[in-house]
């Protein structure tokens, strides 16, 4: 105790040190989702950042609507909710009757045990977003007392956001697509037949292959999620910026740039 | 009010100032890191700096919980600015307009470094070219705060020097 006294700033700094390397080794064993006690706090923390996000969201609303009428701004609030709901049915409408047999049957055949459909949208406000400035990680004002679940996928009306990376009552904190390396089926939406998937995240776009190396993808092509794995089918993922060819790996590679502007988030739906 | 009411108070405004400032202008790549600035103006020119040198890591940990990728990462980060500032403060007089300046531009540039490379070993998916695209309007905002903090605390701070005699 002497020691620590005589010491105060070498001990402050090992002390916290030896707690920032924990805390930092238990949080990536554990895929970032925290603990009860991380939890409980976020939980605190959102309540009390609720109300100062609330009310600049609505300063930067009303300073960015000034020429507009309050009727309006309120019809474009419903149109965007609605635009919503209607890309993820149009989407789902093009993927044609035989098509979906298709799929279904392989379904079957493959005994493929999906999250089923996923028809509720549960919308909340983006409370805030990582101090870095280059990462896309942020938290949102709804949590388990709606039922979203680790793991939950997140859209807006631009399509696909990225997923819930833990939750708490009040909050969950979402990762973008961008931020961590996971595998999305795809299919081109101007010709449902190319399949593919995006298995990468690097410097904010998404690389992968498609199924069939010959297949005609070109830049500016539209990619949606397949409905194969942990993505329901239908959203949005972005657009192909670059077709390149591996003849190592005899893959055709595309790099994508997602639809959705990470950093003007305000609002956000979760598929539960 | 004794310093630890006044470093809460203030370490609360600049958490709630910092995602005020966030959701009020969305789609600015850059808004400043008050926490750090905060912390790292207070460190600089107080003389008894481990208690702001505490109040950062603690404040660097809500925000870990808060919205950050890994809890801890921000943390040690913050840690390690602050000891590369006592450093700094070690060579340099704190009472220097342009020391601050420096020490402002040093202090984003070493945050944003170290974070990607504990991010990147964590297993990060951004490349350090990506994260310098977001430096400099990141150094800018942060050069501004850290001024407009530092001149505010320096009058306040400068009275009760305990290296030094007043007749």
């Amino acid at each position: 105790m002497r020691w620590i006294k005589d010491h105060k700033l070498v001990s402050f700094l090992l002390i916290v040190i030896v707690l920032a390397v924990s805390f930092l080794i238990y949080s990536v064993a554990s895929g970032g989702t925290g603990n009860a006690a991380s939890g409980a706090a976020g939980t605190v923390l959102g309540k009390i950042e609720q109300p100062f996000t609330a009310a600049a969201n609505k300063i930067s609303g009303g300073v960015s609507g000034i020429f507009s009428y309050n009727s309006l701004k309120k019809e474009n609030e419903q149109l965007k909710e609605e635009n919503q709901a209607l890309q993820k049915k149009v989407t789902s409408l093009t993927l044609t009757a035989n098509q979906l047999d298709e799929l279904k049957n392989l379904e079957g055949a493959l005994k493929y045990k999906g999250k089923g459909d996923t028809t509720k949208l549960i919308s909340g406000d983006v409370i805030s977003m990582d101090g870095t400035n280059w990462m896309n990680i942020f938290t949102i004002n709804i949590g388990s007392e709606k039922g979203i679940k680790k793991g939950d996928v997140v859209v807006n009306g631009d399509g696909l956001v990225g997923k819930v990376k833990s939750v708490g009552y009040g909050w969950s904190k979402v990762v973008s697509v961008v931020d961590e390396s996971s595998k999305i089926s795809f299919k081109v939406y101007g010709n449902l037949k190319i399949l593919g998937i995006l298995e990468e995240a690097s410097d904010g776009t998404l690389t992968g292959f498609t199924l069939d190396s010959e297949a005609t993808v070109t830049e500016g092509d539209t990619l949606i999620t397949s409905g194969m794995g942990r993505y329901p089918s239908g959203i949005v993922i972005g657009k192909i910026i670059k077709v390149s060819y591996d003849s190592n790996e005899q893959l055709q590679k595309v790099t994508v740039r997602p639809a959705v502007d990470f950093k003007s988030l305000q609002k956000v739906s979760v598929l539960i | 009010m004794n310093n630890f009411l006044k470093g809460t108070f203030a370490f609360v405004a600049a958490f709630i100032l910092q995602q005020f400032l966030q959701a009020l202008f969305p789609g600015i790549s850059a808004v400043p890191n008050l926490i750090l600035c905060l912390t790292a103006v207070l460190t600089y020119i107080c003389d008894d700096n481990i208690i702001w040198m505490a109040f950062g890591v603690v404040f660097a940990l809500i925000m870990d919980i808060t919205f950050g990728l890994f809890i801890g990462l921000g943390m040690l980060t913050m840690l390690i600015v602050e000891v590369c500032i006592l450093v700094f403060k070690y060579y340099f007089n704190s009472e220097n307009i342009v020391n601050s300046l420096v020490l402002s531009v040093l202090v984003t540039l070493v945050y944003s470094v170290v974070y990607w490379l504990i991010s990147v070993i964590a297993g990060g998916t951004y490349g350090f070219l990506y994260v310098l695209k977001s430096m400099p309007l990141e150094v800018i905002f942060n050069a501004i705060a850290f001024m407009i903090i530092y001149l505010v605390m320096i009058r306040k701070v400068t009275p009760h020097r305990t290296d030094r005699f007043f007749g």
